[in-house]
Parts: structure tokens; C-alpha cells; sequence
């Protein structure tokens, strides 16, 4: 069985936005949504000081407060831990946006949330997500937790990561790099 | 000025201005809303909220007297229930129009989710709805001994219903001004607030047309002027201690959606009507002219205006701090929400369906009710049994 998770070394991102828009490119979005951000800080003191950007997308987490308080299931997490929404079962209530502690869920023209779907119709066929294939600097790592031989276990294994949030105890499915 | 035809025209201007809103809506879809992907929950949520609560309020204070025994509210029997239904049916009817797709709603007896508290409110307040029908039916019959185990069950019903709504909001670790059991409890508190000031309003216009209101000589508006008063010091020393906690220490998220009331973008609604309108002046005029009926029904109206501000201020708090996802992450300090005028006209709307029900419902049903109780005869002579109407 499959375990999908991604891999993100920000220190590596140049603020291109190129995975936002290849995303974009790949669910046919409208320019003003989308299912990938990229969040800005200032770090350090100066002359110390640095520039750092993070992106954010859905955590596919495996403990997904959407999930749990989607009255009728139509927000589920597959057993390969992607996390989906049948919008035929979607009432609009938008709990589910109300709950995502990553404000990743972003309303569609027919009022379902709609968010990252790890592009799950295309990586089991082996096709690499657009947010991840697209990216000059190898940003994002995507692969399969469970295979040894995945470029992310591989990874995961001879660097330090974190996950965001930790206190909302959602077990998110992307890590990042330490720095 | 409280006449029959004035408050038909106003209820009908109402539903005039709600049913423009309502076609708004079901033509445009949810984009005339003016919620967003940062605060996805608006006024409608908010009027839900204020429908739902105070037609559990209004059970609540009828409990007292179908449940607990106290005779003298026994006399607000079938008026509470009738306008617990009224108040219940709209509230469903403002979420409805809320929902981006209410005909999914099939799937939540289809494919359940027990761990989603929105299922249960459905639950539970579908359950309320079907009780309160079958109560008010015997009611209306005389039926006592079908009235009492239904009125206990409702009873059970109701308190479950009205904290599991505190619950929808409190279970989300994502919104710390909102999680927790506080809300649970705000709520039930606040039901009894709004169900007391309703009730106060009613009976009033009720004895002004010289229907039942009296126990014992006593307006019964004078009792519920006393819960009043009580739900709303209780409801102030709430309101002071979760803004006190929430400040002390400034623990992140539940600190500014405090100082967003405080001094921030919520404060004129905060502090004119939640706290001065709804909260300061009522208590004030309660304890000035002792409860005097005249008096209670406009401290009743104003804790009611402020009410309906509480719920707004409530959900907009909740929303209106950012999520930090990233610890100093550049971001606006405060999401914005601006209601589009298709809310607004919904919330009076619905508003007015409430007031028009409740006049066809006078007509329609008797209402009265016959309390047991002393009372003296035309020959001036102590009797104990049913007071005839008007007593």
C-alpha cells in the first residue's frame, strides 16, 4: 500500500510562483483561485536578516479536521492518505474551511471547497504533480513513504524535517526541511 | 400602534425585502454572499444561530412549567410552542438558503458522518422540530398525558440541541477563540436570554389584546422580566470573564479576536449594541420600573437587537484573525467580511415570516390556556381550580 507525502525544502524556493500557476494550469483554475500559496516572512536580526518563503498547500493530513467535521462524509481520506471531496455529496456548509487550521480550502463556482488533490488521478500513473515537476529548484519532493527506494524516504531519512502545526495534532502528510 | 394590521404590514414589508434577497440568491448563487474563503461563515450562519438558540430559549422558559411544574408558566404552553416552531422553521430556513447545496442534504441520513457536530445539530434539532409538532398537536387537544412524556423528552432534547450547537464552533482547534466547552454553555445561557425577552414581547402584546397572561393576578411578563434580568447579568459576567481570559496572557488567536472587539473593527457593534443596547440598558430599565410590563417589553426588544448582534459579533470573532500557518508570515491583521444586501434582507425576512406565522397562528389556534390556580370568585370568595380566561 501506497503512503503519499511530500517533501518541501523551502530554503530552496525562489518565489517564482510557477508551482501556483502550473497547479492552476493543470485543474483549470480562474486566476484568483488557487490550490498552493506561498507565505512570506522576515527571519533573523540584522545584518543577519533573511527573506524566507514557505509554500503552503492542503497537508493531506492524516488526522484531517475536514474530514472529521464533514457531516456527510463527502470530504474522505483514501487508505494511500490523499484527501479528497466528492462534491456530489457536499452540501456547502463550509465547515471544512472553518476547520482547516492551513486555510488551504478555497470555495468554487458552485460552492464546494475545493483544495489540493495531489494530483490523484495522474501519480498512479506515475506522473508527477505540476507544483512539484515544474519547480527549477527542486522545491518539492513528491513520493511514496511506504517504497524504501522513493526519492522522499530516501530523503526523509538523511534529513531533518518538520511538519506545520503540530499543536492541532493533524498529522500532516507534507514535511519540511530544517534549515 | 400595536395594532393586528400594523405589525401584518410590517411582517409582510419584511418578507417583501427577505424574498428579493432569497431570489438574489437562489438566481446568483452564493457569489452575492459577501463570505470569502477567509471568513466562510457570514450573518446567515449568525441568524441561524439567532433563530435556532432562541427557539430552543422559548422551550427552555416552557419547561418550566410543562416539565419542572412552576403552574404560573404553564400559561405560556401552547404561545411558546407555536413560536418555538415558528422561530425554529426559519432558522432552518436562513441556513437552507446559506448552503451552497441544501439538496445534498440527502446524504447525511445517505452517508453519515457521526464525528461531524453539524450531523448531530441535524440531528437534534430535526428531532426538536418533530417533538415540538407532536407537543403542540395534544397540546392543542388537551391530550395531558401524551403533553408530559413528550415535554420531557423535548426537554432533554432542546439542551442537548442548543449546547451541541456551542459545539459546532468549539470543536475547531483551528479558531482558538471559539474552541472549547464555553460556547456549549454561552449558549444555553443565551437561549434562555432570548427565549425570556421573546416570550416577554409576546405575552405582553398578548395581554395588551386581553388574552391569558395573568397567574394569580400577576402579568406573567413580570416573571419573565426576572429570568430576564438574571440571563442577562449571568450573560455579562460571561461575556466579561471570556474576554478577560481571552486577553490575559495574550494567547495567539483568542487575544486578538478579543481586541477585535474590544477596539478593533467589531467594536462598534460590540460595545453600542451587544453590550449598551442589549445588555446595559435592558438591566436598567428592568430594575428602574420593577419589572412593570410596559417596561420589560422594551428592555425585552432591546436585549433582542442586542442578541442578534451577540451572534454576529460571536461569528465574525471567530473568523476574523487570520490563520498564522507560518509563525511571522506576512498577513493582513484582520480578514474582512462585508454582508451583501442579500443578508441583510434575509435575516429581515426572516424576521418578518417569524411575526406573520405568529399572527395567523393567534387566528388559527387557541392559544389560551387555563392554568389551575386560587383565585377569588365574583363573590369575593378564595377558589381553587381553573381561573376563567381574562382573570
Amino acid at each position: 500500500m501506497a503512503r503519499f507525502a511530500m517533501l518541501i525544502d523551502a530554503s530552496r524556493c525562489t518565489g517564482c510562483n510557477a508551482c501556483r500557476i502550473a497547479c492552476q494550469m493543470q485543474w483549470q483554475l480562474p486566476p484568483e483561485r488557487y490550490f498552493n500559496r506561498l507565505e512570506h516572512r522576515e527571519r533573523g536580526i540584522y545584518p543577519n536578516a533573511k527573506w524566507e518563503i514557505v509554500p503552503i498547500q492542503c497537508m493531506h493530513c492524516d488526522n484531517p479536521p475536514c474530514r472529521d467535521v464533514c457531516p456527510t462524509g463527502a470530504t474522505y481520506k483514501r487508505t494511500d492518505g490523499i484527501v479528497l471531496i466528492d462534491s456530489k455529496k457536499c452540501i456547502g456548509c463550509k465547515y471544512c474551511l472553518a476547520a482547516c487550521p492551513y486555510g488551504v480550502r478555497q470555495i468554487n463556482e458552485n460552492g464546494v471547497p475545493e483544495k489540493c488533490r495531489f494530483c490523484a488521478e495522474y501519480i498512479i500513473e506515475g506522473i508527477m504533480p505540476p507544483c512539484t515537476s515544474t519547480c527549477m529548484n527542486e522545491v518539492r519532493v513528491f513520493g511514496d513513504l511506504d517504497d524504501p527506494n522513493s526519492k522522499i524516504s530516501k530523503l526523509m531519512a538523511k534529513k531533518e524535517v518538520y511538519q506545520l502545526l503540530p499543536e492541532k495534532g493533524t498529522k500532516p502528510r507534507i514535511y519540511y526541511v530544517k534549515k | 400602534m400595536f395594532t393586528k394590521k400594523n405589525w401584518l404590514l410590517i411582517s409582510l414589508l419584511l418578507i417583501g425585502i427577505g424574498a428579493i434577497g432569497a431570489i438574489n440568491v437562489l438566481l446568483h448563487g452564493e457569489h452575492v454572499l459577501g463570505i470569502n474563503n477567509q471568513v466562510p461563515w457570514g450573518i446567515l450562519i449568525a441568524g441561524y444561530v439567532f433563530f435556532a438558540v432562541s427557539s430552543t430559549g422559548v422551550g427552555l422558559i416552557s419547561s418550566l412549567g410543562h416539565v419542572f411544574g412552576f403552574t404560573r408558566f404553564e400559561l405560556l404552553g401552547r404561545r411558546a410552542l407555536l413560536v418555538s416552531i415558528i422561530l425554529l422553521l426559519c432558522g432552518f430556513g436562513v441556513l437552507g438558503l446559506e448552503l451552497a447545496n441544501p439538496f445534498n442534504l440527502i446524504y447525511i441520513l445517505l452517508s453519515p458522518n457521526f464525528r461531524s457536530p453539524i450531523w448531530w445539530m441535524g440531528a437534534f434539532y430535526g428531532l426538536y422540530l418533530i417533538l415540538l409538532f407532536a407537543e403542540f398537536y395534544y397540546s392543542l387537544h388537551n391530550d395531558h398525558k401524551k403533553v408530559k412524556p413528550i415535554a420531557n423528552v423535548a426537554f432533554i432534547t432542546k439542551l442537548a440541541a442548543v449546547s451541541n450547537l456551542g459545539v459546532v464552533f468549539g470543536m475547531l482547534h483551528s479558531r482558538p477563540f471559539w474552541q472549547g466547552p464555553y460556547f456549549s454553555l454561552y449558549m444555553i445561557l443565551t437561549a434562555i436570554l432570548s427565549g425570556s425577552a421573546i416570550l416577554a414581547i409576546i405575552f405582553y402584546l398578548v395581554g395588551e389584546k386581553g388574552g391569558q397572561v395573568a397567574y394569580r393576578g400577576e402579568h406573567i411578563v413580570i416573571s419573565l422580566g426576572k429570568i430576564l434580568v438574571a440571563a442577562l447579568f449571568i450573560t455579562a459576567i460571561f461575556t466579561f470573564w471570556k474576554l478577560i481570559t481571552s486577553i490575559y496572557g495574550g494567547v495567539p488567536g483568542k487575544y486578538e479576536a478579543a481586541i477585535a472587539l474590544l477596539k478593533g473593527p467589531l467594536s462598534l457593534k460590540f460595545w453600542l449594541f451587544e453590550i449598551i443596547a442589549g445588555l446595559i440598558i435592558p438591566i436598567y430599565i428592568l430594575f428602574k420600573y420593577q419589572f412593570q410590563p410596559a417596561k420589560v417589553f422594551l428592555a425585552a426588544i432591546l436585549a433582542m437587537i442586542g442578541v442578534l448582534f451577540m451572534r454576529m459579533d460571536f461569528v465574525f470573532a471567530g473568523q476574523i484573525i487570520p490563520l498564522r500557518v507560518i509563525e511571522g508570515a506576512l498577513s493582513v491583521p484582520y480578514n474582512t467580511y462585508v454582508p451583501g444586501w442579500s443578508e441583510w434582507a434575509l435575516i429581515l425576512g426572516a424576521i418578518g415570516v417569524t411575526i406573520f406565522l405568529y399572527i395567523i397562528g393567534e387566528q388559527k389556534f387557541k392559544l389560551d390556556v387555563q392554568v389551575e390556580e386560587e383565585y377569588h370568585d365574583q363573590a369575593g370568595n378564595l377558589v381553587s381550580g381553573k381561573a376563567p380566561l381574562n382573570n
